[in-house]
């Protein structure tokens, strides 16, 4: 493409629908961090519970979230869900496919934590009267979130990206609010060219405060 | 009597392994009862069995506020952990917690006491234990006799009526164990009934009303401290008490 002539003119009266396809992929994106933080904690919580079945019933999920592409998860969501009677619409089968997703990756990130703290740390607790609730709230979680906080992090990062395979299923995020200005431009490198720089503007703020809460974590070993 | 600990003929297996068998014993108000005895002689798992885990049989009663058997659940364990404190070997302080808030957590949380006045009574304890300098600091910033020293305060703030000790005195130098032996009477002259597992002959004889030996899992002798540390009666006695002895004289 040597010669190419650059002309993002072409592309600039539609900033404002770039703009809202940012809106809708930052819309994306918490609503599966948090739905996929609470639910992930959950999962850990019943996969380290003493109940068998619980336990067992939540390893398999984590698994099978884990190991599909999320690709497959959101198509899978969004046309096969209605044949039995729940009909999702484009967005919330996009939340709810990445919220899983980040909710089975996260779920082994806790219990690494939590399995990192020691366990005279949760019996001391205990035997002073505390419920397993306030311990795990006042003493096991604090301390296992210096370990939890970098991978979740981490994960919290990818969970942006993976927000553009919503665009398959025909949610106007970014990377869809470029495929529709391509097809009215047909400007490709111009239109790809900005939602990269949209989404690089978007996540590199993200990632310095995410490393700023890792340093802050109590300092004492 | 309300405050008196009585432990009658409670076994405990993890798997095939037998961890105690048919020990009973019995502490009243006040009185410091020592537990000497080899490692993997149950030591431990006795103290462990006051209101941390269940067991396989017999019974331990505190007072007429709880009594555990076998059959016992949650509830009924709590009931007996509620009245006993635990300080154990290596403390367990939290880490991301400060000393005051370590001491004030179980006072708000469980007894759900208002923070000033549990802030309140932290304080009148750390001051009497000489660390009313250090309620702002974390435990890392502390020795280890002073880390001590918090543990003990942490589980008297729970106002036990027994309290539990296992071998707390391993990572003091002498002279630290003498002040902690001479907070230990303090505490039994004021009611409290202790319950201390030691390695520290010297500690089992300047604290002790009476000692207990302890071999695989059974009580094998007891009796007041000349009688178990100077004549022992019991050959297996003898022998630890023997080896003890020899090994202080080296140091």
């Amino acid at each position: 493409m040597e010669g190419y002539i650059w002309n993002f003119n072409a592309v600039l009266p539609y900033k404002d629908a770039i703009v809202s396809g940012a809106a809708v992929t930052l819309q994306i994106t918490l609503l599966s961090i948090v739905i996929g933080t609470i639910l992930g904690l959950l999962l850990c919580l019943a996969r380290m519970s003493r109940n068998g079945a619980l336990s067992t019933l939540a390893l398999c999920a984590g698994e099978v979230f884990r190991n599909l592409p999320v690709l497959v998860v959101l198509i899978w969501a969004f046309y096969a869900l209605p044949s039995f009677g729940m009909r999702l619409s484009a967005f919330d089968a996009a939340v709810a496919g990445i919220a899983l997703n980040l909710a089975a990756f996260s779920s082994e990130i806790f219990r690494a934590g939590i399995n990192s703290v020691p366990k005279g740390q949760r019996e001391a607790s205990l035997a002073l009267g505390l419920s397993e609730f306030q311990s795990m709230r006042e003493i096991v979680l604090p301390q296992a979130l210096r370990v939890i906080v970098p991978p979740l992090s981490g994960r919290y990062i990818e969970t942006i990206k993976l927000t553009s395979l919503a665009s398959v299923i025909a949610v106007n995020e970014l990377v869809h609010v470029g495929g529709n200005i391509i097809s009215l431009t047909y400007r490709p490198l111009e239109a790809y060219t900005a939602v990269a720089l949209v989404y690089f503007v978007m996540i590199t703020p993200l990632v310095f405060v995410l490393r700023k809460l890792e340093g802050d974590k109590w300092q004492t070993a | 009597m309300a405050n008196s600990l009585k432990i009658s003929g409670i076994s405990k297996r993890f798997g095939e392994t037998v961890a105690l068998e048919l020990v009973s014993l019995e502490a009243l108000p006040g009185q410091v009862v020592s537990i000497i005895g080899p490692s993997g002689s149950g030591k431990s798992t006795l103290l462990r069995c006051i209101g941390l885990q269940g067991i396989d049989s017999g019974h331990i009663a505190l007072g007429s506020d709880a009594i555990v058997t076998p059959q016992s659940g949650d509830g009924e364990i709590r009931a007996l952990r509620n009245g006993v404190g635990h300080v154990f070997q290596d403390f367990h302080l939290w880490p991301h917690k400060t000393v005051l808030e370590n001491v004030c957590l179980a006072m708000i949380e469980v007894k759900k006491m208002p923070r000033h006045v549990a802030m309140a009574k932290a304080i009148a304890l750390l001051e009497r234990f000489g660390l009313q300098g250090k309620a702002g600091c974390y435990p890392d910033a502390l020795s280890g006799g002073q880390r001590q020293r918090v543990a003990i305060a942490r589980a008297l703030a729970m106002e036990p009526k027994v309290l539990l000790m296992d071998e707390i005195t391993s990572a003091l130098d002498p002279e630290l164990a003498g002040s902690v032996a001479k907070t230990v009477r303090e505490l039994a002259r004021e009611g409290t009934t202790i319950l201390a597992v030691t390695h520290d002959m010297g500690f089992a004889a300047d604290i002790s009303d009476r000692v207990i030996f302890m071999d695989k899992g059974r009580v094998v002798e007891e009796g007041t401290p000349a009688e178990i540390l100077a004549f022992p009666k019991n050959e297996r006695t003898k022998e630890f008490i023997g080896a003890s002895l020899a090994k202080s004289a080296q140091r």
